[in-house]
């Protein structure tokens, strides 16, 4: 309810934002003695349009308070005649202009703030591909969706979640392609959201994801408007959150961790080696510390004899017994792994150079740590890092193995797989089979992009497990 | 009802875990060496016994094709009545439960010689317990998938294996051919072999489960043959390495096949087997657990999930018991006699018996 | 919240238990290369040969150092390895054995009676070779060293290894030995180890005495069943790796076929590739051993006057290597009939192998038939290199 009289207006807005400081009331007239007041956040719009689109035409040439339209030269206006409504759309850069005498507000969008400018995302780094990721503003990352995919079937479906903070976050998907089952199922698990605040999209992931008290993540998460892209083109959906430049995409495969969107801008047998040495790297990470502790406590005579006496050269008189040796030298690593990603970069560098050389070197020769535990522990370290999406995973069950691995050698360490095996075959991403399409099996999956990664002249079906309709990418025409 | 919903496995799920449940035994202490013929000519029998082992197999698959919506315990009730068929249902849970204890006895006595022969028997059977009953916790939807996973694997390492060995190899042992042993003989060795394939009863429990039902016969043919034919490829190698003489003194004679294998300084693919054969068994474990769960929750009208615990700590502590008493692959007997006459009655017997009735009763059934 | 604290009982459970039971650190075993067995006063005697690892570390380089030696007694096998750790202070740890000794005595006594423990614990590996110490203790050829390798034992295993080249000896391992003695139709045969006393070339003085023996793997040990009869030499280890079909290199000499005189010259051609085939043939009653070898090689030298670019002085060639050969095997097989009256060579095997249904009523009497029976060998020699010249240097070269 707007009242004919500014002056109760502009208590209002000042009551209901708590006589805030950043908060703009300011009250003119214009040369036809029409009394108007434009009601703003501090900071949250353009000050260039508003004095010299709104205010100058306003104060020249407003005659008559209903053609306001026609007076100044701003695209989105719109009228609003509620106070609660006015209030809500403040804090989103809107001016709202009251008029004396009338009961209606004008609401005139010019909101704009400091963005970050667009840079590659730093863990996302190609050498070939788009360089731009994502930023903290929505509109913005729906403009750079939007510009890969230039077509009238991608839909961005707008909500707001969080009681306070209001974040706007919008599901993108491509009308035709989609699969139907998971967008329903989606829609559905957001609409029972009910939670004060979203600050990452972490919060909605972990909302709406199928087995929250897993070790692995059922909705993947990207920073880059090409890969998003090529995930909805596969009958996926996106949903965009405002404040973060990481975008989520369901339903998530086991597969995707080990894929990056470099495989499809290099050549195929390039990319099909590095997909090999992906899959590689996680098995050696995950089981290389627990599988080299069960060697070297039970299984001696798997170890080669040259090795074998080299390394029981290296165990003498390191006080330790092997288990705590490494479980405590894997716990070392991700110190420096941490105490490297949270300080400034040119510090950070430093911290892993001392805590991985100088520290390590020292500790071998003092004979605290035996040498091969070392390599190995490295090796580990090393192929983590090979895939990033997975890591969150991967560190938490190394630990398991290693402890499995000292307890009953090799015995608790296939045990371990198995269990965590049968953990990950069991896992659903809405409907979908997380480790599809290696079990459940498809085999055209397997052959054409799970292990290797063929010729984009071969793809021509979508994945058969998420895209339901419309699956053909390409005409078989040029086949050779 | 519900179970069958949930549950739907496929073709190439379920053949892989038929497959993988019936080399295992033949990995673990392939006991086709020391049957009947006991001489080169074993392979013979073992081929010979795929034929055994489809007509022995007809009537238990005959009757789950006309009730191809049902599992064994349900076809029985429904045949036999309701009293009856709850006393054959107890029959094959106890089937499968004794099985199980088999196959869990068997392995920890395998980890427990070739391993660890310090590590009491309840760290052993626990760990393994463990790890069986969360998976069967999962259900037979990822029973399978795991098997879709785990069942190449195996495979392939046993080919691997089979491969690497072939420094060893003495084609000649195998000679002469077909002269050691009559005719008589391999065929009784083959009817002994096709006696104890319990893993029927499991494609028979998954029957109702399968996504299409007609893959049922297929299944079975296949399974058959399949798994035969890797025994076979590991019988001959192991055969040709150790020696026929030497490999029935083998408690393990596969084991033994591995831990002949040297490349170079490297050694120890007897580990490489062992990883792939636990691997192998807990699947199959696990499966059993899973049946054998699934039938008591039949005969007590409940959901199977709640049987899961008590069953593997039953489990756990009779093994414990069995294991600390007395070896069962060293002193095969009574286990042996026990395991025949357990399978005759439960493959052969029952089915045959429950076939006459339905040819009796097919119009009421109708 | 169950779920959590029963999570916690476990991992506690785990880190307790770590380290318990069979868990053996890297630092705490005894890794043995080399075994041997002995008989004194009734008794076992093990003898193992331990390496110890610390010296391998930080340029410790001086040889015998590297390894120690332990010894125990006891009526069993087990019983003396249970010896070994009451004087010894690391467990024994034979996973990587690479070679049993087995001396003179303990030979006689019969293998395969004594030896069940080797083949039923997990520990041993049936890929061990075994070695008989010959007019020997086994612990007198163990600490002998004069090779270049660090260990002894490897020194040991790196003779066995050379066999490929020089085949007079036998490498035979676990595994083999006790697969043979099962069949009625071959006597298992295993190599021998020697210890020689070697001349010191290096006059140096600061060079103590160290290596004044060195070990020799000609030959190879005969064994009625298991327990060792004799020894054969290292030509007749030759000819009986013939009939075994166990040739994978060597060299083959023979006298140069010169026209002129049939002089003392001699030649010799290296083996590139070998196939024995052993045959049997029963011809009214008589039992005829026939062996067929097909033999690749390559001119190694050449002495005397003759101009091998010719095809004709090929063939002379070959067809005299041939002669080598069988006049060889034939000396072997007489001897093996005539001194030992055992088959060693696996003619019982083929025997059964093409008459089975003949062989059950002969299996139990086969040696003695053997040790009659008439044999006859054919060699066919294809020489199918000369190296890097022709003709013999001697011999100016005319077209």
């Amino acid at each position: 309810m707007i009242s004919p009289d500014i002056n109760l207006n502009r208590e209002k807005i000042i009551n209901a934002f708590h006589s805030t400081g950043d908060l703009v009331t300011y009250e003119f007239k214009t040369n036809s003695n029409i009394k108007i007041m434009a009601a703003y956040i501090e900071g949250f719009i353009d000050r260039d349009i508003f004095d010299n689109d709104i205010l100058k035409p306003l104060i020249l040439s407003l005659e008559d308070p209903k053609d306001i339209k026609r007076t100044i030269f701003i695209s989105k206006i719109e009228e609003s005649d509620s106070m609660e409504d006015i209030i809500y759309q403040l804090p989103n850069g809107k001016v709202a202009l009251f008029i004396e005498d009338m009961t209606i507000c004008y609401m005139v969008e010019i909101s704009k703030w400091e963005k970050r400018s667009i840079e590659e995302p730093g863990s996302e780094s190609v050498v070939r591909g788009p360089k731009e990721g994502f930023i903290e503003d929505i509109s913005v990352n729906k403009v750079l969706i939007r510009r890969v995919l230039r077509n009238n079937n991608l839909v961005f479906e707008d909500y707001v979640f969080g009681k306070q903070t209001k974040t706007a976050v919008s599901l993108v998907y491509i009308k035709g392609i989609v699969n139907e089952n998971v967008l329903e199922e989606v829609k559905k698990r957001l609409n029972t959201i009910d939670i004060d605040a979203i600050l990452e999209s972490e919060y909605i992931e972990e909302l709406i994801e199928d087995s929250p008290r897993s070790i692995f993540a059922t909705i993947g998460n990207v920073e880059k408007p090409d890969i998003v892209a090529a995930k909805i083109l596969e009958g996926r959906v996106a949903i965009l959150t405002d404040g973060t430049p990481h975008v989520l995409t369901i339903p998530k495969l086991y597969v995707e961790g080990l894929m990056t969107s470099e495989d499809y801008y290099l050549r195929p047998y390039y990319a099909s080696f590095l997909r090999i040495l992906r899959y590689t790297a996680m098995i050696v990470t995950v089981y290389l510390p627990g599988v080299f502790v069960a060697l070297q406590l039970y299984h001696q005579e798997m170890i080669p004899t040259p090795l074998l006496i080299s390394a029981a050269g290296a165990r003498e008189g390191v006080p330790l017994p092997i288990v705590i040796e490494v479980f405590l030298l894997t716990l070392a690593l991700e110190l420096t792994k941490e105490s490297g990603l949270r300080l400034p970069k040119n510090i950070g560098n430093t911290v892993s150079i001392v805590g991985a050389l100088i520290l390590g070197q020292a500790a071998v020769q003092a004979g605290i740590v035996s040498g091969l535990t070392v390599i190995v522990v490295s090796a580990a370290a090393i192929s983590e890092f090979i895939i990033p999406e997975l890591v969150q995973g991967i560190v938490i069950i190394r630990f398991i193995i290693i402890l499995l691995g000292g307890m009953s050698g090799l015995y608790g360490v296939t045990c371990g797989f198995m269990i965590i095996t049968t953990h990950m075959v069991s896992l659903d991403s809405f409907g979908i089979p997380y480790c599809w399409p290696i079990a459940p099996r498809n085999m055209e999956g397997l052959k054409k992009d799970t292990f290797i990664r063929t010729p984009i002249r071969k793809f021509i079906f979508r994945p058969e497990a998420i895209a339901k309709k419309n699956v053909r990418r390409q005409n078989r025409n040029r086949e050779r | 009802m519900e179970n069958t919903k949930i549950n739907k496995v496929s073709y190439n799920q379920v053949l892989l875990l038929i497959v993988l449940y019936r080399i295992m035994v033949g990995l673990t202490y392939m006991p086709a060496v020391n049957t009947t013929p006991a001489n080169q000519d074993v392979w013979i029998a073992t081929l010979l016994s795929i034929f055994y082992t489809i007509l022995f197999n007809l009537p238990i698959i005959y009757l789950s094709n006309k009730f191809n919506k049902l599992n064994l315990l349900e076809i029985t009730e429904k045949i036999m009545g309701k009293f009856l068929g709850k006393i054959i249902g107890v029959i094959y849970f106890i089937t499968f439960l004794f099985s199980n204890i088999i196959f869990v006895g068997t392995l920890v006595e395998i980890l427990n010689t070739a391993l660890f022969p310090v590590t009491p028997t309840w760290f052993t059977t626990l760990i393994i317990m463990l790890t069986c009953a969360y998976i069967s916790s999962r259900g037979l939807r990822n029973i399978g998938r795991l098997g879709e996973i785990i069942v190449p694997i195996v495979i392939f390492t046993i080919f691997l294996i089979i491969i690497l060995g072939y420094k060893n190899y003495n084609i000649k042992e195998l000679l002469p051919v077909f002269s050691d042993s009559t005719f008589g003989q391999i065929n009784l060795g083959a009817i002994n072999t096709s006696m104890k394939f319990f893993d029927i009863l499991v494609l028979v429990m998954i029957t109702p489960n399968l996504e299409n039902k007609k893959d049922l016969n297929r299944i079975f043919v296949k399974s058959i043959v399949y798994s035969i034919l890797i025994v076979v490829g590991c019988i001959i190698p192991t055969q040709m390495t150790v020696g026929i003489e030497l490999a029935k003194h083998m408690n393990f004679p596969f084991l033994t096949f591995t831990r002949m294998i040297q490349i170079g300084e490297i050694q120890g693919f007897d580990l490489l087997y062992m990883i792939c054969w636990i691997m192998g068994n807990t699947t199959k474990i696990s499966g059993y657990l899973y049946f054998t769960t699934i039938t008591l929750g039949e005969i007590a009208n409940k959901k199977n999930q709640i049987f899961i615990i008590p069953i593997s700590i039953i489990m756990f502590v009779l093994v414990t018991i069995l294991k600390d008493s007395r070896s069962i692959l060293g002193v095969p007997q009574p286990a042996n006699t026990v395991i025949s006459v357990v399978s005759i009655t439960s493959i052969i017997v029952i089915p045959s018996v429950m076939l006459i009735v339905y040819f009796f009763r097919k119009k009421r059934l109708n | 919240m169950k779920k959590i604290i029963f999570l916690n009982i476990l991992l506690i459970l785990i880190l307790f238990l770590t380290g318990c039971w069979d868990s053996k650190e890297l630092n705490k075993l005894g890794i043995s290369l080399i075994m041997g067995y002995d008989v004194e006063n009734g008794k076992v005697l093990l003898t193992v040969g331990f390496i110890n690892p610390a010296s391998t570390q930080e340029g410790d380089m001086e040889g015998n150092l590297s390894v120690k030696y332990a010894q125990g007694t006891g009526n069993t096998i087990l019983e003396a390895f249970r010896d070994i750790t009451l004087k010894f202070d690391r467990r024994v740890f034979a996973s990587h054995n690479k070679v049993i000794i087995f001396g003179e005595d303990f030979a006689k006594q019969g293998l395969v009676g004594h030896i069940d423990e080797l083949m039923r614990d997990r520990e041993q590996r049936e890929t061990s070779y075994i070695l008989i110490a010959k007019g020997a203790k086994a612990y007198d050829i163990m600490g002998v060293n004069p090779g270049l390798e660090q260990i002894p034992a490897n020194y040991v295993l790196e003779l066995i290894k050379n066999t490929n080249s020089n085949p007079k000896a036998m490498s035979v391992n676990f595994i083999e030995y006790i697969k043979h003695y099962y069949h009625n139709g071959h006597h298992p045969m295993t190599g021998i180890v020697e210890k020689r006393e070697k001349e010191i070339i290096n006059k140096s003085p600061d060079i103590g005495p160290t290596s004044e023996y060195e070990l020799s793997i000609i030959g190879s040990a005969v064994f009625d069943r298991d327990k060792l009869v004799g020894y054969l030499n290292g030509n007749d280890t030759k000819a009986l790796n013939f009939f075994l079909d166990k040739i994978k290199g060597g060299v083959i000499t023979f006298h140069t076929p010169v026209s002129e005189s049939s002089s003392d010259e001699l030649s010799s051609v290296y083996i590139i590739k070998n196939k024995t085939k052993n045959d049997i043939e029963i011809l009214d009653g008589r039992i005829i051993l026939k062996t067929k070898v097909k033999l690749t090689s390559s001119m190694g030298e050449v002495i005397g006057n003759i101009d091998i670019s010719k095809e004709e002085n090929i063939k002379k060639m070959e067809e005299a290597c041939s002669k080598a050969i069988e006049e060889a095997l034939e000396a072997a097989v007489k001897k093996v009939q005539k001194e030992y009256k055992l088959d060693i060579f696996g003619f019982g095997i083929v025997f059964h192998r093409k008459y089975p249904s003949q062989w059950k009523n002969i299996e139990s009497n086969w040696d003695e038939i053997f040790s009659e029976a008439e044999f006859q060998i054919e060699v066919d020699t294809n020489i199918i290199r000369t190296g890097l010249i022709n003709t013999p240097i001697n011999r100016i070269k005319v077209e």
